[in-house]
Order: structure tokens, then sequence, then C-alpha cells
């Protein structure tokens, strides 16, 4: 029983990432989004993330640029984007910080979203184990 | 003894700091130790300048070159990549695509609308704009680029390379109209065509013109409870932000005195909404109740028409509000109240205009778009009017323009007058009217030909090639005959390779005698893949091979001397050239570069001649390498080695901080979209740079 116990946590923790962080403003119009800036996995994901399994956390596990073709980057295209669409089968947000900085953003089917930055970081994560 | 071993560490210490004086001086030219150079920071051209996001287009050329203007012209405008872009393009692909028959550079011959915005060149960009005369817009004029992040869109529209999607659709449409300009004889005198043409697109437009009026008018005259509901969402969410700034919940009800805070609790409960702004996209959702939107409908609306009228629209929603049932407490209703806005009464008015006044006019204007929207009435309006042939047209018509309302923009009329009253439009004057219908001539900014944009590249194979002709190694026909057969092996290789892999492709029993669609999807996917890797792993093949070819003739210990005389010869250059523009006239350098260096600081793509993926580094993880333009914008001196601050079109470039040192540290120095790289990491990786010049 305390091997299953253990067992399962070991899986809960191998299988999931846990997000914590500062909390950092996005904004698209009048969409005042929350994500959560967690610096030290270099992450940039929903609020909403925080204490629930959403896709934009799922997909951070299993995210990879084995199946993206360097043709596919022609004329230094944001890789991040291209695994989002490509990849992760999802949409790209267009959002802009309070300073006015550009940043693109994968939606995924629950709502969640995670930064293109953050899908390159672990699709590279994921190809160096 | 102690005061001899101080005197002593005194002494050391000193010539230590002489020595480093000495090395520091040397080694960073014309910076001092600790010296920063940074074109962002207050004062500079670029201070708060934002970070680009160029997403899925391959624009980065022209996204390096609106940076790299900004620093040189006067009045440091941002200027819209976007059309940098549709300027190069117009300039240097188009005449090409014309050799195969395409007409435009945003196409290609496997059909309409296959965006090839793929790279392009900085000084080429710069020179395509200076000679255009349409010169180049502002960022905030292009309502492509600048909506994009600005959009005021009330649901999150997949704008996964909107840009791209736009061209296209923009295409198909131009495509359609010209389609409709092909001559209906044989033998027809141009301008005799080009005049009848142009009668028929008139009449066509006319056509669109009466029916959308026809149509707005119906529009707008229809019963609409949308802003109704809108104000009370409005007011609901006040009282939301209201009760969550006292810190009321559910778990603390009971510790809450104000009695009508506790009723405005249980309203909010009632009306569907929670306290809480854990959506799924984090975000504060205000949702109304199917109950109270039918009621809202039944007698808005009822009211709103009632005789005598109403004497205003505020008067019959607070009476409807009032006769909600079930009915709401006195004290509700009076705080419910105070909560509207003047802006909120201000809406409800026009709509009061729109709908008892019958003034349409303003919501006409705001829905002209919505009339191509509706595919079925438009292709019914011009199959049914005997104008068979515009179904076509119609058809791309509205997609555009789904595409442009869902986007907010509303440029469609001004790109159907471009296309309609000028038969000679090209196609790129038809993108640009579309991309920047704010941006007329008094807003355009000219390049003076006084800035001047010189590119700096030397190949190293070339510099290697040199050496064999110098010493008589071989002569040039040799050297042909040995890259032509070392190519011709490597392309059966690879094209041996592929057709096993789709031998492999054809026999997995995941694809095998499978009919449904999702299997014969997945297979085709496949197959493109492999043959996206073979044209990938050929596309700089001549290249690769006339550079190993060219190693193995000079011999590795000759070669790596040319490469340390060449690399030592580059970076003077290189420094003198960025410093001295950094430094005394504050303007930016534009880097052609192999994106290899920013997943693996070691990488030597120079040396190695082409941008090839190492294969060494495909075996540690699937880096994706490929050349890519960025741009210089500061330079610091640190321990006596210059490093230099690289400014990143791909948003906050988060994904540089995993390139780490043999300790696991993070390598690159970061900050929002930049890295500061040294020397050698960008002379080992950079393929040419652009000095950038204007006579202020």
């Amino acid at each position: 029983m305390k091997f299953l116990l253990l067992l399962s946590l070991f899986l809960i923790f191998q299988f999931s990432y846990s997000v914590y962080g500062a909390t950092d403003i996005w904004k698209m119009g009048n969409h005042f989004l929350e994500f959560t800036k967690d610096e030290s996995q270099n992450i940039l994901i929903s609020k909403s993330c925080d204490n629930r399994k959403c896709d934009a956390l799922k997909i951070l596990k299993i995210i990879s640029f084995k199946k993206i073709n360097s043709s596919k980057l022609e004329g230094g295209k944001n890789p991040g984007s291209i695994l989002c669409t490509d990849i992760a089968g999802a949409q790209i947000i267009y959002l802009r910080d309070l300073n006015g900085n550009d940043n693109s953003f994968c939606q995924f089917k629950d709502q969640s979203m995670v930064s293109a930055s953050t899908l390159s970081t672990f699709a590279r994560k994921n190809d160096e184990k | 003894m102690m005061k001899n071993n101080l005197t002593l560490l005194v002494i050391i210490m000193f010539f230590n700091l002489l020595l480093n004086r000495i090395t520091i001086a040397s080694d960073c030219s014309d910076m001092n130790n600790q010296e920063i150079i940074r074109l962002d920071t207050e004062g500079g051209p670029l201070y708060q300048s934002p970070v680009q996001d160029q997403d899925g287009i391959g624009t980065c050329y022209a996204n390096a070159t609106s940076i790299a203007l900004k620093t040189a012209l006067p009045g440091q405008p941002d200027l819209s990549y976007l059309q940098l872009a549709i300027n190069y393009a117009q300039k240097n692909e188009t005449p090409k695509n014309k050799l195969n028959g395409v007409d435009s550079a945003f196409k290609s011959d496997s059909g309409p609308g296959e965006v090839l915005i793929n790279g392009g060149y900085v000084c080429d960009t710069i020179k395509a704009t200076q000679e255009n005369q349409n010169g180049v817009c502002k960022r905030n004029d292009v309502a492509l680029e600048n909506l994009l992040f600005n959009s005021s869109a009330s649901s999150f529209h997949d704008s996964a390379m909107l840009q791209n999607k736009i061209i296209q659709a923009t295409s198909e449409y131009y495509d359609s109209v010209k389609n409709n300009l092909v001559p209906g004889a044989a033998v027809e005198d141009i301008s005799h065509r080009i005049n009848r043409m142009t009668k028929q697109q008139q009449k066509f437009k006319k056509a669109i013109e009466q029916r959308q009026k026809e149509y707005t008018k119906e529009f707008c005259s229809k019963p609409d409870i949308s802003i109704a509901e809108s104000v009370t969402k409005n007011i609901i969410a006040k009282i939301y932000l209201h009760l969550k700034n006292k810190g009321i919940s559910a778990s603390n009800l009971s510790r809450v005195k104000n009695p009508l805070d506790k009723k405005l609790f249980f309203f909010t409960l009632s009306s569907g909404n929670p306290l809480s702004s854990d959506g799924p996209d984090s975000e504060v959702i205000i949702s109304l109740p199917k109950d109270t939107k039918d009621f809202l409908l039944k007698n808005y609306m009822k009211q709103m028409l009632a005789s005598p009228p109403p004497i205003s629209a505020q008067a019959v929603y607070k009476n409807i509000i009032k006769d909600m049932t079930p009915k709401l407490d006195p004290e509700i209703y009076k705080a419910f109240f105070e909560k509207i806005s003047p802006s909120d009464v201000s809406i409800l008015e026009k709509d009061f205009s729109r709908y008892v006044k019958r003034d349409i006019d303003e919501c006409a204007e705001k829905n002209k778009l919505a009339y191509y929207n509706n595919l079925d009435g438009l292709v019914k309006d011009f199959s049914g009017m005997g104008c068979e042939a515009y179904k076509k047209q119609s058809i791309s018509l509205n997609k555009l323009s789904v595409l442009l309302s869902d986007n907010n923009l509303s440029s469609l009329e001004q790109l159907n007058n471009y296309i309609t009253n000028i038969p000679h439009l090209s196609y790129e004057e038809a993108l640009r009217a579309i991309t920047a219908p704010n941006c007329n001539n008094s807003n355009k900014i000219h390049i003076p030909s006084a800035l001047t944009c010189v590119n700096n590249s030397k190949s190293y194979t070339q510099v290697l090639e040199q050496y064999v002709y110098d010493h008589h190694l071989k002569t040039q026909v040799e050297v042909n005959v040995l890259v032509k057969n070392a190519e011709a092996a490597e392309r059966t290789r690879v094209s041996a390779a592929f057709d096993a892999e789709i031998v492999a492709i054809n026999v997995n029993p995941l694809y095998l005698n499978k009919i449904d669609k999702e299997s014969i999807e997945k297979k085709n996917s496949a197959i493109k893949t492999a043959e996206d890797k073979k044209k990938n792993q050929l596309k700089e093949v001549t290249a690769t091979i006339r550079n190993v070819i060219m190693k193995s003739l000079v011999g590795a210990e000759t070669e790596t001397a040319l490469w340390n005389n060449y690399k030592e010869s580059n970076k003077n250059k290189f420094r003198s050239d960025t410093l001295t523009r950094l430094k005394n006239s504050k303007q930016a350098i534009t880097l052609s570069i192999c994106t290899r260096v920013f997943d693996d600081q070691n990488a030597t793509a120079l040396r190695d001649g082409s941008c090839q993926k190492d294969s060494s580094l495909n075996n540690k993880y699937a880096s994706v390498g490929g050349y890519h333009a960025v741009t210089v914008t500061g330079a610091k001196c640190l321990n006596g080695k210059i490093s230099y601050l690289v400014q990143n079109s791909w948003g906050d470039w988060n994904q540089i901080k995993e390139t780490k040192n043999a300790d696991q540290t993070q390598h690159y120095e970061t900050e929002f979209g930049k890295a500061w790289f040294s020397e050698d990491e960008l002379i080992n990786n950079t393929f040419n740079y652009q000095n950038i010049d204007f006579k202020k």
C-alpha cells in the first residue's frame, strides 16, 4: 500500500510540472490576462494553470522539435509559433505587455495559454533528454 | 615580517592591476573596461522601443531593417516591417516569379495565395524602399500590424500567421478580379479590353454598393438586445469588483456586516456569476442567464416601440430591470443603477436613435462588412442577377471580409475601389491598400538617398578556394569537376534514403490498406515530412560539399591557420564598424546569422560554410538551425572582453536561456527579446552584416 502511494506520488511529480512564480499581465485590447512567470523553469503560462492540469501545461511534457524541418523556419520564423500550430495543433494569440512589447502565445482548446518561447524551451528540454 | 608581506601584496596587486589594464585596453579596442553602450537606454534611439514578434512569417530581414532604420532616420520612426517586406518582394522576387508566369512575389506557380515571404536581405529592402514611390508607412498606420496586438475584438481569434492568411485571401480576391478581366475574344485591342472590363467591374462595384445599402438598412433596423445585454454585464461586473475589493466571498459571508453587500453577493450568484476569476483563460467572465436574456429581448424591444414613444432608452432600460422577475429588491435596484456609467447611458441612447428614431447612418457605417460576411446572400444576389461570372469573385470577397472584420480591419472598401478603379493595379499595391488603409501620403516615410547600406560579407569557403588556386593545388576546372561528382553522389545518397523512407511509410501497418480519412491524412503528412527533409538536405549541398573539398585540399593544419587569420581580420573589421556606429552615430548594425549559435555557443557555421544542422548536435537534440536576421543594439567591455547585445524579433525569446555552460548554468545573459553574445560567438556564425549610414 505504502509502495503504491509512493509510486503514485512519484508518477504525479514525474508527469506534471508545477508552476510557481510572479504574476504577469498580458493584454489584448480590453482583455487583461493573468500569467504566471516561473523564472526557475523558464515558463510563462496562464495563471489558471497554477492549480489545475491545463492543456498548456500538459503539452510541455511532450512537445518536441523532432518533427519540425528546418525548411519550415525559413526567413527566421519564430520556432515557438511553428511548434504551436504544426505540432501542438493549437492557435496563436498575440498579446502585448504593459510596456508595449509583442509576444505570441499558444492557446489550447481549454483556453489555457503558454508563451511561444516556453514551447521552444520545453521542446528543447525534451529533445535533450 | 607582517609589514614586508603587506608591501609585497601591494606590489603584486599594483602589477596585477597594471597588467589587467594593459590586457583590457588591448582586448576591447576603443572601449574602456566596464564601458557599456546601449541604444535602448534613456536618450538612445531605441529607448522604450518595443520588441517585435514576427510569428510564423519569414520577415526577419524586414524586422531587423525596421529597427536599424529607426536608429538611422531623423525622428526615429517605427516603420512597418510588413510594408518593408512588400517593398522588398515587389522589387526582388516578383520579377523572378514573372519568368515562371506568376505575377507576384507573394504567390507561386503552385497556385494563388501561396505566400512566399520566406526571407530576404536588409540592404535590398532598403534599396527597394528608396526606389519605391510609395515609401513606407509607420507601424501604427498599418492596421494589420498594429491591430494584431491591439485588437478590441470581443473574443480571441486564431491569429497564427494572420498576416499570411490575409495576404492569401487578398491574393485570391485579386486573382478572381483579374480572372474576370481575361479577354472574351481571342483577338482584342488591349485598351479596348481594359475599357470593357473596367466597365464590368464598375457595374459589379455599383451592384455591391446597392445591395450593401439595402442589407445594412435591413440589418440596422432589426431588434437587437446586444446593447442592453452589454450594459447589464458592465453593471454586474462593477458589482463583482465592488464585492471582490471588499474581500467578500462565500466563505466569509457570515462575517459581512453590511446587509446590502450580502444581498448583492446573492444577486451576483443568482445572475450566474460566481465571485471568481479562475476561468480557464484567467479572465473575469460575466455572463447572463438565458431567462434574463429572453426577458430583455421580449420587453426591451417591446417598450422601445410602445406608443407614445418612450422618452429615452435609459428610461426603457430602467423600467424593464424594475419589472424583471423575480422582482429586484428595491435596495439592489437602487445600487444597480448607481453603477450605470455615462458611457453606458450614451450607448443606450445610440441604440434608441437607431431603433426608435430610425437613424441608422452610424450603424450602417459600422456594419458595412456585414454584407460581405453573408456568403449566402452575396453569392445568391450575384447569381440571381445574371452575374454568374462574379460568383468566384463574390466567394473570395466574402472570405477576405470575414478575416478583416474578425480582426477589426475595415479597409475592404478601399481595396475594392482600388481594384475596380485601377485596371493596372499591381498585386503589391493591392496588398498595401489592404494592410494600411490609414496610411495616406503625408504619413509615409521616404528613405532619403543619403542613406547607404553596405553589405560586408566574404565567404570563408572562397578564402580556402583562393588558397587552392594561389598555391596551384588544383585548377578551377578540376575543382568544379570534384564538386560536381561529390554533389551527384550526395544527391544520389539523399534520394536513395528518401525512397527507402517512402517505401517504409507505404508498408507501415499504420497506413497499409487503410482507407479512413485520418489514416490517409497521417500517411500524407509522413510523406510530406520526408519530402521536406530531402529538400532541406539538398538545399545547401553545393555549399557544404565545396567547403569540405576545399578543406581536404588545403589540409587540416593550413586550414586552421587560414581560419584563424580569416576570423581575426573579420573580427577586427566587425568590431571597428560596429563600435564606430554604436558609439559615434548611435546606429544599429544588422546581421545575417545562423541560429545554431542560439542553441550551441560553440557552433561555427561560418567555418562549416553553411548553416546546415550539425550532425553531432543532431544526436544531442533536434536543434533547428537556419539563416536569420537580427540587430546589434549595444556592446560592452567586461574583463577585457567585448560582447554585443543582439535584439531578436521572436517576442520574449526565452528559449535562449536554455543554452547551458558545462556546469549547467545559463550561458547567455538575456533580457526581454535580447541576449548578449561574445565576439567569437557572433563572428563564428555571422555570414554577413550591414553598415547603414546616414549623413544626418
